[in-house]
């Protein structure tokens, strides 16, 4: 009985023939570890690159997005749990080699591909085949992820990927281990190595009530961001709903967010987000120099744009990001 | 008689064996996916204690 070790990410799996890694989609087979879902992702939607979410890439396009079953987190608040904590045989997948999602993406006029809804670490081969393609065709490769990879493998997918947003749920190793039974450190060490290796980085912070919205949790994470990712790295705060096993909380409230939101302009960081929150000013991109609005949304669509040549159209600063 | 219900029990018997290896090698717990895709990050982990 040959008996497999994944490297992929922290948990390092110890996987029995004919057993399954944590993340329900890697398996053991002979004595060699196989991905259940290359090619078989159970979620492929074109969305508004804003939904991923990402503010600071191709204002207006549309993002390609695919997602297979699975995840090596198991986060008790997760909003797409009904992909991520189910096995592929639970899901209703289709069949879509790399080749086919580069040829839907440039069929439908998108500019990028997005690895994302579960998270692209799990479907790792599918995403580095996919994404290789891509590139060739011109095309960005966007992932949204939680961040928890092991180092190797974070470098290698790099090569081909252009941006990510990264999930930091938290500046607590005890919340990562209570609440996604999962470790804080891989998760910064992913966003300090990507942007090392020159991908566009934003962040994505979920606020839950209670748990992950205090003061101090905020300012904790908005100055790590500071000090490894610099005042230009975006950082969007969320809006958490009950979902999965945390139906029992209030979805955030609005002022929660918007005291985020000022908090992290408080410490220094130029480019505050808020999502799930239409028509709230933090939908929108100032500009950090003049204040001025640069790109305004409603909801996901682009309303107006004013950065020319990835510079503020009224004073000429640079605004960080990919404009083209 | 013995020695044919001898021989028929030891045919039935290879011919029963025959089935569950056959069975097996296109089962996986339930099927074998043909479309599986080798990981690329792993190693054997025979050699680990534990």
């Amino acid at each position: 009985m040959k008996k497999v070790e994944c490297e992929l990410c922290p948990r390092h799996c110890r996987i029995e023939e004919g057993g399954r890694g944590n993340c329900r989609i890697r398996t053991n087979v002979g004595g060699k570890l196989y991905s259940l879902v290359y090619g078989k992702p159970c979620a492929v939607h074109i969305d508004p690159i804003e939904k991923k979410p990402f503010f600071h890439i191709l204002p207006g396009s549309s993002a390609f997005s695919i997602a297979t079953a699975g995840c090596n987190l198991h986060c008790k608040f997760c909003q797409n749990w009904e992909i991520s904590q189910r096995p592929p045989e639970e899901t209703q997948n289709m069949d879509l080699p790399p080749e086919e999602v580069v040829r839907q993406a440039m069929a439908h006029n998108c500019r990028s591909i997005a690895y994302t809804y579960s998270d692209p670490v799990v479907f790792y081969e599918y995403t580095y085949d996919t994404s290789s393609l891509a590139q060739k065709q011109g095309l960005l490769n966007v992932l949204v992820t939680a961040g928890y990879i092991e180092q190797k493998p974070l470098v290698e997918l790099c090569k081909v990927i252009h941006a990510a947003n990264v999930d930091i749920k938290s500046m607590s190793d005890d919340f990562y281990r209570n609440m996604s039974e999962a470790t804080l450190k891989p998760v910064l060490d992913c966003v300090v190595t990507m942007k090392k290796m020159g991908l566009w980085v934003e962040i994505t912070n979920l606020l839950v009530p209670t748990l992950n919205d205090s003061e101090k949790d905020i300012r904790s994470l908005c100055r790590w961001i500071l000090q490894n990712g610099g005042a230009d790295m975006p950082l969007h705060f969320s809006r958490f709903w009950p979902l999965h096993k945390l139906q029992n909380l209030p979805p955030t409230p609005v002022e929660t967010l918007t005291r985020a939101w000022d908090i992290a302009k408080e410490e220094g960081l130029h480019y505050v987000y808020v999502g799930n929150v239409p028509s709230h000013p933090g939908n929108n991109t100032y500009c950090p120099n003049d204040g001025k609005l640069l790109i305004g949304r409603q909801g996901f669509e682009v309303t107006e744009n004013h950065v020319i040549d990835g510079k503020c159209e009224y004073c000429g600063t640079q605004i960080p990001g990919i404009w083209r | 008689m013995k020695r044919r219900d001898f021989l028929k029990f030891c045919a039935l018997g290879i011919a029963g064996i025959f089935l569950a290896r056959v069975t097996k090698l296109f089962s996986f717990g339930e099927k074998l996916d043909h479309s599986l895709k080798e990981a690329s990050f792993y190693r054997q982990a025979d050699d680990l204690a534990g």
